[in-house]
């Protein structure tokens, strides 16, 4: 089950609204690339895993995304909050005030709401794990294009901790695959599910 | 569970264009042969059977003409060539995840602020200001490494250093963080603000 601890992994002290941000900033919350992707993506992955220590991480991974979707979605209030009329009129930001005024909602930047497509879950291990791989890397560079896009240093800081973050999960996911490659037989090295293997010939 | 190869190969050593140019016999050539090798000869074992090698062998044979399947040269083959699994000896392709232990890690306020507890996990990009230290709790800090730690145990279950470091580093956490209890005064605080999204300034003071 789940619980919820009431602080943020860490903090986000936005003081400067900034519609333009945020209409790029809302990718990591609902995009393809973003936390809501990532955390559904891990949690759902877990059920199919063959092994204890993957179930464990899978499951932490994915825990911790939703933590990072909790601050991006900080971020996202934080940077709308107090806007003056004239912001609000910018041309980015527009369209989507007029869908969801100071709401969060999850989309792509694009404006295209979020989608399960933009995750898979396969069901094989080896597979699942590449994905993970792939999606930590596709995080990472997004945070650091959105580095290159802020300004305002307490918009940085956060970007920043989120993007190492991404790193960290990649290196864990690697050593997971490795645990999952050092325990196949050499011969199945890439190629079999082992969760559908069965003595078929015995049918 | 099944033995049976089922898979493919990732073979990037693909087949090389023929280098020898001329009407040379291909069994002179170096490299593998393939159809549009512009030879006329059809390639021979040389290794003293003759036989005529009617296609290219796409295995790593150690004959140095590479043999078709049923070519008769009995040369010793330091690895025997087994048709259930034609990739047998080849190396696929593999993700490398460098290996890293407790050897260069931060202390936990450290961590925090950089956003890992290993040092060689701490991969800034190019220009990255320093952060001045953004306003954070001592709970907090424990709670990032005690987490950053669990998550090296998923993958390290056995590292005896790490599970010293996850009991002192609880210990520590529950000192700081203490006991949250909402229902002090006669009433269920829970609900009550600053939520985590509506923050305070620095130190404690009001927004």
């Amino acid at each position: 089950m789940f619980v919820y601890e009431k602080e943020l992994q860490y903090p986000v002290r936005i003081r400067k609204p900034d519609q333009r941000m945020a209409s790029v900033i809302i990718s990591q919350y609902g995009g393809p690339d973003g936390e809501l992707g990532a955390s559904l993506r891990y949690l759902s992955q877990r059920y199919s895993m063959p092994c204890n220590e993957l179930k464990g991480l899978l499951t932490d991974i994915g825990t911790e995304e939703l933590g990072h979707l909790e601050m991006v979605g900080s971020m996202i209030h934080q940077l709308t909050r107090d806007l003056t009329d004239c912001q609000i009129q910018d041309s980015a930001f527009a369209p989507y005030f007029t869908d969801h005024a100071l709401g969060v909602y999850p989309q792509f930047a694009s404006g295209q709401p979020y989608h399960a497509a933009a995750m898979a879950v396969k069901g094989d291990p080896i597979t699942d794990l590449h994905e993970d791989l792939a999606a930590e890397q596709k995080a990472r560079t997004t945070y650091e294009n959105l580095i290159l896009l802020a300004d305002d240093p307490d918009v940085i800081d956060v970007l920043r901790f989120l993007r190492a973050r991404e790193i960290v999960h990649y290196q864990r996911f690697a050593e997971a695959l490795a645990m999952v490659q050092d325990r196949l037989n050499e011969k199945n090295f890439y190629a079999f599910n082992p969760m559908l293997q069965c003595d078929c010939k015995n049918k | 569970m099944r033995n049976d190869y089922i898979g493919t190969s990732i073979d990037g050593d693909a087949r090389a264009a023929c280098p020898c140019r001329s009407h040379q016999p291909c069994n002179t050539c170096q490299g593998r042969i393939n159809a549009n090798c512009g030879c006329n000869n059809r390639p021979t074992c040389n290794h003293g059977c003759g036989k005529p090698v009617d296609r290219p062998c796409d295995n790593d044979c150690t004959c140095q003409q590479r043999p078709h399947d049923d070519c008769t040269c009995n040369n010793d083959r330091p690895q025997p060539r087994d048709n259930n699994y034609p990739c047998h000896g080849r190396t696929p392709a593999m993700v490398y995840a460098q290996h890293h232990d407790l050897d260069s890690i931060y202390c936990a306020e450290k961590a925090l602020l950089r956003g890992t507890l290993f040092g060689c996990l701490d991969k800034p990009m190019c220009n990255e200001r320093c952060n001045d230290g953004a306003c954070t709790s001592q709970c907090q800090v424990d709670k990032f490494a005690l987490w950053e730690l669990r998550l090296y145990l998923n993958t390290h279950p056995n590292d005896q250093k790490a599970l010293a470091l996850l009991r002192k580093l609880t210990e520590q956490m529950e000192q700081d963080c203490g006991c949250a209890c909402y229902s002090d005064c006669n009433r269920w605080s829970w609900p009550d603000g600053p939520w985590p999204w509506e923050y305070q300034h620095c130190c404690g003071k009001e927004a």
